[in-house]
């Protein structure tokens, strides 16, 4: 279970939202600038908010009462950027290395042989970045955030980067991922249509509010 | 073949010690200007590539008063270590590690502040901490800013001469380099020494120069790769 209660001031309005997410998938949608990617930022830590709280399980990651603010890797949350991040400089294989933790704490962890065939990227082990496809990329940024055993995912536009075939596929598999992980999954997304499709509770943000609630078909 | 060899090994040496004191100094320095904001950031970043604009004969007078007998810095060294610096081998070491700081901070900023820094919030995100961070992402990644500053330092701390001259003076064995045996071989007459010191200092820049040129074709065309497979 996760709590967010934040509030953010940025230049243009002030971003103040309240919302939990079960182990389903929460999607946020909104147009580009509502404040989607601030909470995803804010949750991770790479953002401070001004005021609330935010817990993940029992532990706190941000307090502005307690004065707790728990760095960013500390959080242990899985990020997938929208534009992948991925390490240019190392192999498919050291990138979804780079987080893996020295010991194991779950019981759903997986072996990087694991891993890379649950996505579908076993052969791509030993190429670079820049010699595979976006949807490839995406795969390799999804498999190394799950390999850090995170509690919680954050998806940042996972999928807007991609042609509508590996799109479709790839809304299945986060889907799959989902189920087998059993952690929240809280994707930012523009794509109404994405949003029902995956989203068991969907989160309609413009100018930093909730305008409104709705339960997807996920 | 009475020919003195003594300048280009001093030349070496002098050299080697000074890019090794800017490596030292300008990668974390470099780092800190790409990286973080702070008041009176632009005084600093001016300060720190003054050397660069600077005559060399200015930089020698200051080094000379810093560092001399009675000199601020000079004298501290005097009383705690005993170690003189003017008219010694330090006295070109600091005088060509001044003058060539510059060539690899500027190069270092510039290769740290390409680095994306999605990348390196990844890693955050990842567990890593800042030194992990910058170890594993941000030197890979600006590798080629080093190399080049680097190679430009040494080539420069290499062709020092003004403020070497007048911190540390041209003692032979001890204190002349190859710019000041040729300049001193020069004016006594002896022109086959200088010759043959010239045609040494044109063929190592020369390759310096077509040497980083090449090296930058390079990586123009696979700048990823080269990183990755080097």
């Amino acid at each position: 279970m996760v709590k967010v209660k934040i509030k953010r001031i940025l230049p243009s309005f002030t971003l103040e939202v309240d919302f939990q997410v079960a182990n389903e998938i929460l999607v946020l949608v909104g147009p580009s600038g509502a404040g989607k990617s601030t909470i995803l930022q804010c949750i991770a830590g790479l953002q401070t908010p001004e005021e609330g709280e935010i817990r993940v399980k029992d532990k706190i990651l941000y307090s502005s009462i307690s004065k707790i603010n728990l760095p960013v890797r500390k959080r242990r949350i899985g990020y997938v950027f929208q534009d992948y991040a991925l390490f240019p400089h190392m192999t498919v294989e050291k990138n979804v290395l780079y987080g893996q933790p020295k010991e194991s704490k779950s019981e759903k962890a997986l072996s990087l042989e694991e891993i890379l065939e649950m996505l579908k990227i076993s052969h791509l082990a030993k190429r670079y970045p820049r010699e595979i496809s976006g949807g490839e990329k995406q795969r390799t940024a999804l498999a190394r955030a799950l390999m850090t055993e995170p509690e919680l995912m954050l998806l940042d536009e996972p999928l807007s980067a991609l042609d509508p075939d590996t799109r479709g596929l790839l809304q299945q598999e986060l889907f799959k991922l989902q189920k087998h992980w059993g952690i929240p999954f809280i994707m930012v997304t523009h794509d109404m249509q994405e949003a029902q499709l995956l989203g068991n509770q969907i989160l309609r943000i413009e100018n930093g509010v909730f305008v409104s609630v709705a339960t997807g078909t996920g | 073949m009475d020919f003195d060899f003594s300048p280009i090994i001093l030349s070496v040496k002098v050299a080697t010690a000074a890019v090794l004191i800017v490596v030292i100094l300008a990668i974390p320095i470099a780092t800190l200007m790409a990286k973080r904001r702070f008041p009176g950031k632009a005084v600093v970043e001016s300060i720190l590539t003054l050397p660069l604009v600077l005559p060399p004969s200015v930089v020698g007078f200051i080094l000379l008063y810093l560092f001399g007998k009675n000199g601020p810095i000079g004298k501290a060294l005097g009383e705690l270590f005993g170690v003189t610096v003017v008219f010694s081998i330090w006295g070109a070491v600091i005088a060509a590690a001044v003058v060539s700081f510059p060539m690899m901070y500027q190069s270092v900023k510039a290769a740290i502040e390409s680095v994306d820094p999605q990348v390196e919030r990844a890693a955050r995100t990842l567990g890593a901490g800042e030194l992990r961070v910058f170890f594993t992402i941000t030197i890979p990644l600006a590798w080629n800013g080093v190399i080049a500053g680097f190679v430009l330092a040494f080539a420069r701390s290499l062709g020092e001469f003004g403020a070497t001259l007048m911190l540390a003076g041209n003692i032979p064995g001890r204190t002349s380099t190859m710019p000041l045996a040729i300049y001193f071989a020069s004016e006594s007459g002896n022109t086959r020494e200088a010759w043959i010191l010239v045609a040494i200092m044109v063929l190592f820049s020369f390759l310096v120069i077509f040497g980083l040129n090449h090296w930058n074709k390079g990586n123009g065309k696979n700048s990823e790769g080269r990183i990755a497979n080097g």
